[in-house]
């Protein structure tokens, strides 16, 4: 009774935050859309001549057709799905990398956290195209290539972060309290200081997710990325860049699900700064 | 474990001897501190068997320095400290030995314990690091010392934050005594909580510290307190022993002028007749070569700015720091 009106309170504190609330949304429903792909439209992304070539768009096409006469509308929900699995792949690889880099690097501190730091500089240095690049001509295009190249561009930032919460937890009484109570290194890191970064993390990792669908769409509209026919918007971005003064809509309507995915995490991302803050958690309850 | 509790118990079961510490500057520290007073200063004291040490004296004296070198928690720079009649260099190298029987409570409640624990896991980890038990054993050991703190079976499945601050006192105190420790050190267990929570853990203690046989090390800036729970009691002023005695002794016979002014900033204790102390304004005065009580004390004389007074031996069991304890 007790436990089931305290989650309660929990998700009510949740819907209250309207960002969080249109995020979730928005980000439900890109999530419906990429999951049930073959079941929404009835054409296949690389069924070339479903129509007539770079017809704009119609009861029958709802995003029009491109030069090949394939449906837009399949490609674009089926892009959702390269976006979307991209950005969490590379997500989380970032957050396991980076968040175990900050956590040595600001538990153990000295000669540790200066190396870490120091690569991690290097890291930050680079700008994420010149490592897209590198990547590429090490291995080749591919979704494998924009998975390491963002993951090793966006990394750095969970090391930051996670470094300067470890930095102010590790001094907390709580931790000194926990050496007296036997505790040996490695539970510290992960029962003590870990579970108290997590705030700071889980808005940090929704921003990265924006960054990673921006980044996975540009290194695909590089060339870089996702090679056609795989429908990635960056990729049907630059087969429409061609003719966007004529069929404009081949340019617009991938654009704005890019535009609507990457909204749906900042708002998403916004609200758990605000609902995950502890100065704020009186204001909700 | 049962080993090493019957390993006989040395009485004092604590002794300090001519502590010093001394915090220095870091490398590349950019205020380099003119003059660096030891936090701690040539301290010896010894804790009885069974019996309970308090330690007095305002923020800043160094009361809270001791209670870190006892836990191994900073480096002395003189002065050796022995417990159960070995010294902590050899206990350094079996810290999990030493924590097992020498235990901590802490000032503040709502920092000191993990805010993403459940009660019970906070309360049973010791358990799990210093003995092999079977997880009936640790629940048996659990719900005994859960019990012994005034605390139900319905708060093990809480979180910290659920509880009050006495209540999160209640729990630091049960995380202290599970491993059944032999001393426990008290750094000021009782000035984060309400007045009225504070009498209960202090009562809470007094009874722990009958049942358990434990030795205590009691630090307070509060005297009265001291006065409530220990047989003897150290005032402390910038980081030396200015006074100790028995409890009944300092109460009624305190010599150092300091140990007055503790007694008469008590909101209920004896009124002064007349300002006896100087107020500080701004920095604390600091006077290097003669006592260092002595730019606020009021029989202060020409000697008390020359020369530093030694502890000496006033009474039976009573030492005091002072050119005019007579």
């Amino acid at each position: 009774m007790k436990i089931d009106r305290k989650i309660d309170r929990k998700i009510k504190k949740y819907i209250n935050n309207k960002k969080f609330l249109i995020g979730s949304c928005m980000l439900l429903v890109m999530v419906v859309l990429s999951l049930f792909a073959p079941l929404i439209t009835g054409y296949g992304y690389d069924e070339t001549f479903v129509g007539p070539a770079l017809e704009p768009p119609s009861k029958d096409y709802w995003f029009g057709t491109d030069r090949l006469g394939r449906d837009m509308f399949t490609r674009v929900i089926y892009g959702t799905r390269i976006s979307l699995i991209s950005a969490l792949t590379i997500t989380s690889i970032c957050f396991a990398i980076g968040v175990l880099l900050g956590l040595l690097a600001g538990y153990y501190g000295g000669v540790i956290d200066m190396f870490v730091m120091r690569v991690v500089d290097i890291f930050f240095s680079l700008p994420w195209v010149l490592i897209g690049l590198l990547v590429v001509v090490i291995r080749g295009p591919g979704l494998l290539s924009v998975v390491i190249s963002l993951s090793l561009a966006y990394f750095p930032s969970f090391t930051r972060i996670t470094r300067s919460v470890v930095l102010s937890v590790r001094e907390q009484d709580f931790v000194i309290a926990a050496r007296l109570t036997g505790e040996s290194n490695a539970n510290i890191i992960f029962r003590y200081i870990l579970p108290n970064c997590f705030s700071a993390l889980i808005v940090q990792a929704s921003i990265i997710m924006s960054f990673a669908i921006l980044g996975e769409a540009a290194l695909s509209y590089l060339g870089y990325g996702i090679r056609p026919p795989e429908p990635s918007w960056g990729v049907l971005l630059q087969q429409s860049t061609n003719y966007m003064w004529d069929n404009s809509y081949l340019v617009i309507l991938p654009g704005l699900f890019i535009v609507f995915t990457v909204l749906s995490f900042n708002f998403m991302g916004d609200g758990l700064r605000d609902l995950l803050d502890p100065r704020y958690k009186r204001a909700y309850e | 474990m049962s080993e090493s509790m019957n390993q006989p118990i040395h009485d004092p079961i604590l002794s300090i001897k001519n502590l010093t510490v001394v915090y220095k500057d870091t490398l590349f520290s950019l205020k380099k501190s003119r003059f660096s007073r030891p936090a701690v200063d040539g301290v010896s004291l010894d804790v009885p068997h069974r019996g309970t040490i308090g330690i007095v004296g305002e923020s800043g004296c160094g009361k809270s320095t001791i209670a870190k070198s006892i836990l191994m928690m900073t480096e002395p720079c003189g002065g050796e400290i022995l417990f159960n009649g070995t010294g902590l260099d050899s206990w350094r190298r079996n810290r999990l030995a030493y924590y097992s029987k020498v235990q901590m409570i802490w000032q503040d409640p709502f920092s000191s314990i993990n805010p993403k624990m459940r009660i019970q896991e906070i309360i049973s980890r010791p358990l799990h690091n210093f003995f092999h038990l079977s997880s009936d054993e640790i629940a048996q050991r659990l719900h005994a010392t859960i019990r012994k703190v005034g605390l139900t079976e319905d708060h093990l499945v809480m979180y910290p934050h659920e509880l009050s601050g006495g209540g999160r006192q209640r729990v630091t105190i049960a995380r202290a005594l599970i491993s059944e420790p032999i001393l426990l050190i008290a750094d000021e267990p009782t000035s984060a909580l309400d007045v009225s929570i504070q009498a209960q853990i202090l009562n809470l203690l007094k009874e722990l510290k009958q049942d358990m046989a434990l030795s205590m090390v009691f630090i307070s800036h509060n005297i009265s307190v001291v006065e409530f729970l220990c047989d003897s009691i150290c005032v402390m002023y910038m980081g030396r022993i200015v006074e100790s005695a028995p409890r009944e002794v300092l109460v009624k016979d305190h010599r150092h002028w300091y140990t007055t002014l503790l007694f008469e900033s008590l909101p209920n204790g004896p009124r002064p007749k007349e300002r006896k102390f100087k107020v500080d304004l701004g920095e604390l005065a600091v006077c290097e070569k003669g006592c260092s009580f002595a730019p606020r004390c009021i029989r202060a004389e020409k000697l008390c700015f020359e020369s530093s007074p030694d502890l000496v031996e006033i009474g039976p069991d009573h030492f005091c720091a002072c050119h005019f304890h007579a």
